[in-house]
């Protein structure tokens, strides 16, 4: 039982910094279109993605 | 990839699939440019419904039901030589869609291969292959220097790009309203 528990425990935390950091990611892009910078971070943004996307490989290995 | 083989070879091998990867990347972007050079690009506002899609699948960990090859490069390839074994396995693993996904924000990297010039899409792919390549040759020397297991330091490597997971949400979450915003 409190395995369980904290198994769901532990669920809900990284649920909470997934949705956290979803947030803290629109915002950024939010601010980008504001300052009209979209040309310029888009291109970057996506080379920081594939460097993420390739990390998370190890994930399967 | 098993083993303790010579270390002439063993570098061979790692040098091999250090290379092959990111070639393997490259190759993938560029046919998806291609494709979209030769049928017409997706519009910006498709990569970032992908983006948008990878953002929903990865906070609700459903990542698990997304479309994805299962197959695995068989080991009896290995009967090629380490060298060639390796540059294989790293090649098809470069090309990201053989084997199993390295994470789900692939999908909006492949929606921007199919949108982007070639110009714009072999940078994301290059550093997507040489991010992908990175950890073996890595922990392979960690293990060497330390004359312990790879396996535990693959695993602790694991357990780390778990954690950094969110912050792959939080770009998804970024490029998605880059790419949706009016411009």
């Amino acid at each position: 039982m409190t395995s369980e528990v904290a198994r769901l425990s532990h669920a809900a935390a990284a649920a909470s910094a997934r949705l956290a950091a979803v947030a803290v990611g629109v915002a950024a892009g939010g601010v980008a279109v504001a300052a009209g910078s979209v040309a310029v971070v888009r291109p970057a943004a996506f080379v920081v993605l594939a460097v993420l996307v390739g990390i998370g490989g190890i994930r399967t290995a | 990839m098993g083993g303790y083989p010579r270390a002439g070879s063993w570098k061979a091998g790692l040098a091999a699939y250090a290379v092959a990867v990111p070639l393997g990347a490259v190759a993938a972007g560029s046919a998806l440019a291609g494709l979209a050079a030769l049928l017409g690009r997706a519009p910006l506002l498709a990569v970032g419904a992908v983006a948008a899609f990878c953002v929903l699948a990865g906070t609700t960990v459903r990542t698990g039901v997304l479309p994805q090859s299962r197959w695995q490069i068989p080991q009896s390839w290995a009967r090629l030589g380490r060298p060639a074994y390796a540059f294989l396995f790293g090649g098809i693993l470069g090309l990201g869609f053989l084997t199993l996904l390295s994470s789900v924000g692939i999908y909006a990297l492949w929606a921007f291969a199919l949108s982007g010039s070639f110009a714009l899409v072999w940078p994301v792919f290059l550093s997507f292959g040489a991010a992908r390549a990175a950890p073996v040759p890595l922990v392979a020397f960690a293990a060497r220097r330390t004359g312990g297991y790879a396996a535990p330091i693959l695993e602790r490597a694991g357990a780390l790009a778990q954690r950094a997971f969110p912050l792959e949400l939080a770009v998804l979450g970024a490029v998605a309203v880059l790419c949706l915003a009016p411009s």
